[in-house]
């Protein structure tokens, strides 16, 4: 007696060592599997051969992988070194930070300042995708390259307000070094270029980079 | 039959096309192209789902899981408005190529 179950299951064990590993493509070649049976199956009763024809007809694993593959493809080796030096810039800044905020700024209550800021500049470059997701977005493009330009210039203008009137009110001592406030200018330049940045981009750009809101297409879990 | 280079070039606008018809389902697709072609268009059954996995991904069509008659579970597939966009698009490339043979073929046989 012909086991349907099993059947698939080994056929879904195949397709994973093929290297289709996504459980949503799988429900779905699998969907299309069971169609393809019910059709063929007039008596009700599916047979070996008949599986075996339905495999056939979806296709090979292996070219099946490579399609899908072309879709979610991995990042190129160029895109491999970006990254990494994407990661050394950001260690090297965390790095210069630490030592620019214990040696430029004697008292602790100083230092907990700069450092908050710069966590918070931090924050803003890593969780600066997931604000993308609810900024608008513009669909004509010369409204949102004004919109995101202006965005990124404000930024700049407030930092330099901020520096120009009101950290003088905050300068202390002899030499006129500036206090820890400083940094928080810098935070303001992050948080509008990045907010700018978001608005500049197209749906279709938020879509290729995945910051887009996601479409009601998750699974449900029947079954 | 069809090459395989035409049948890859008409898969969109294809299924852009039944889709703007309604929602529909991966094996339904393959079935309504065989019978609307009379059986010279033959997509490879498998391959139909990373092409609608890249529009979906275009963000062209949206899917969701719903059900089968039969209560099994299936993937529907419908037309998103940038997908209404690229069918139109799609539509009058194709009606240029049409028109131009049409014209064509139409001083070679008169």
């Amino acid at each position: 007696m012909f086991d349907l179950s099993r059947a698939i299951a080994l056929w879904r064990l195949e397709c994973l060592r093929a290297g289709i590993t996504s459980p949503e493509v799988l429900d779905e070649l699998e969907s299309h599997l069971r169609e393809e049976l019910e059709q063929q199956s007039t008596s009700g009763t599916i047979s070996q051969k008949s599986f075996d024809v339905a495999v056939q007809n979806l296709g090979k694993t292996g070219a099946l992988r490579n399609e899908f593959r072309k879709i979610n493809r991995r990042p190129t080796a160029v895109e491999r070194l970006m990254i990494g030096i994407c990661v050394i810039l950001v260690a090297f800044i965390i790095l210069l930070s630490g030592v620019t905020v214990l040696l430029c700024y004697a008292r602790w209550p100083e230092r907990l300042v700069a450092a908050t800021a710069v966590a918070s500049i931090l924050i803003v470059a890593f969780g600066w995708k997931r604000v993308v997701l609810f900024l608008p977005v513009i669909s004509h493009s010369g409204a949102r390259w004004a919109a995101g330009l202006a965005c990124i210039a404000s930024g700049f203008i407030l930092s330099s307000s901020f520096c120009n009137y009101i950290l003088p009110h905050f300068e202390s001592g002899p030499d006129h070094q500036l206090p820890a406030i400083g940094p928080w200018a810098v935070l303001m330049i992050a948080v509008f270029s990045c907010a700018g940045i978001g608005l500049l981009m197209s749906e279709r750009e938020r879509r290729m980079w995945g910051l887009a809101k996601p479409s009601n297409m998750e699974p449900k879990n029947e079954g | 039959m069809l090459t395989k280079e035409l049948v890859a070039a008409s898969t969109e606008p294809l299924i852009l096309s039944l889709l703007s018809q309604g929602e529909s389902y991966g094996y339904a697709l393959i079935q309504e192209v065989k019978r609307l072609s009379g059986n010279r268009i033959e997509w490879a059954d498998g391959m139909l789902y990373p092409v609608l996995h890249r529009m979906e991904r275009e963000g062209w069509i949206e899917s969701r899981w719903g059900e089968s008659e039969t209560g099994r579970r299936r993937k529907y597939y419908s037309l998103k408005k940038d997908g209404k966009k690229a069918l139109k698009d799609q539509r009058d490339q194709w009606v240029a190529v049409s028109t131009v043979f049409k014209q064509l073929w139409k001083e070679q046989y008169v």
